[in-house]
């Protein structure tokens, strides 16, 4: 036997799983959504776009792709059009600022709901289940590189009847308010269609 | 083939890449492997023509004078890639 005797391993901490993200606050992580085309302009002028390219439809949400172009140069947002940081990396910008795109869903019931409005939180084990339809921001989407600004918001629950209308605004642009319809029907088929891993 | 966007929460990503120039007709091979994750090489094969009938599609917004551009980064702003200056200071 050695005089040296070599301590044991640490016993490693037991690891921590991160909890599972409630079905509310975004695309699961074991399902394959199903994305229908829509290529749907919601409002446009001569130099600005603020369209639908395509809705991911899962189980128990839909994923909005929206697309903003614009033809003129980029300026740099002032401290005016930046909210509160994010985490140091990201900063939100302001929902009052002109330069924020605004998006929104109108349900046939009348109820709402915007990006303007502050997406609900969670943390821990069985979080509570918000009251009203959440839309949530895809962090990471947004960004300014590459040609134009692509959003993906989550909107939870799925609509309840046949035809939901999508409401843009962009006001920096000049694109005023514009709700187009569309159908809820081929969103809630291709969502019999998303599979589970 | 140029990636042109990652994002994911550890369980989930979403990567898009840009590939140019448009496929030639016929048979087009789409392949993966995630040697991490014990995903085998694998391979599908698609109609490249439902991908040039979705490019004629594609719609030119402001003539071919006309450049895309960003403004003022979306509804999110990328501050920097440095740390946060928070981290890097003393705690008192």
């Amino acid at each position: 036997m050695s005089f040296f005797e070599l301590p044991p391993e640490p016993e490693s901490e037991p690891e921590e799983l991160e909890p599972l993200q409630p079905d509310w606050a975004g695309p699961a992580s074991d399902e394959l959504g199903v994305e229908v085309p829509l290529h749907l302009a919601i409002g446009e002028n001569d130099a600005a776009l603020v369209a639908l390219q395509s809705v991911t439809a899962y189980e128990h949400g839909l994923l909005f792709h929206l697309a903003a172009r614009t033809k003129r140069e980029p300026v740099e947002p002032t401290e005016d059009d930046i909210g509160p940081l994010a985490d140091g990396h990201f900063a939100y910008l302001d929902p009052r600022s002109p330069r924020f795109v605004r998006f929104g869903v109108l349900f046939a019931d009348g109820s709402k709901v915007t990006n303007l409005e502050p997406a609900p939180e969670w943390w821990g084990d069985d979080p509570p289940e918000p009251t009203g339809p959440v839309l949530i921001g895809d962090l990471g989407s947004g960004g300014y590189q590459g040609p134009g600004i692509n959003l993906d918001y989550w909107l939870w629950p799925l609509p309840p009847l046949s035809r939901v209308r999508i409401v843009a605004e962009w006001p920096e642009e000049g694109i005023g308010e514009s709700s187009p319809e569309v159908a809820v029907a081929p969103l809630l088929e291709a969502r019999s269609r998303a599979t589970r891993i | 083939m140029r990636l042109r966007g990652a994002r994911g929460n550890g369980r989930r990503y979403t990567f898009d890449y840009w590939a140019w120039p448009l496929p030639p007709p016929g048979p087009l091979s789409f392949v993966c492997e995630w040697p991490s994750h014990g995903v085998p090489q694998t391979g599908h094969d698609v109609d490249a023509e439902e991908i040039l009938a979705a490019s004629r599609q594609a719609r030119r917004l402001w003539g071919e004078e006309g450049r895309f551009y960003a403004s003022g980064g979306g509804n999110y702003v990328i501050l920097g890639r440095s740390e946060p200056e928070s981290s890097t200071k003393e705690e008192t």
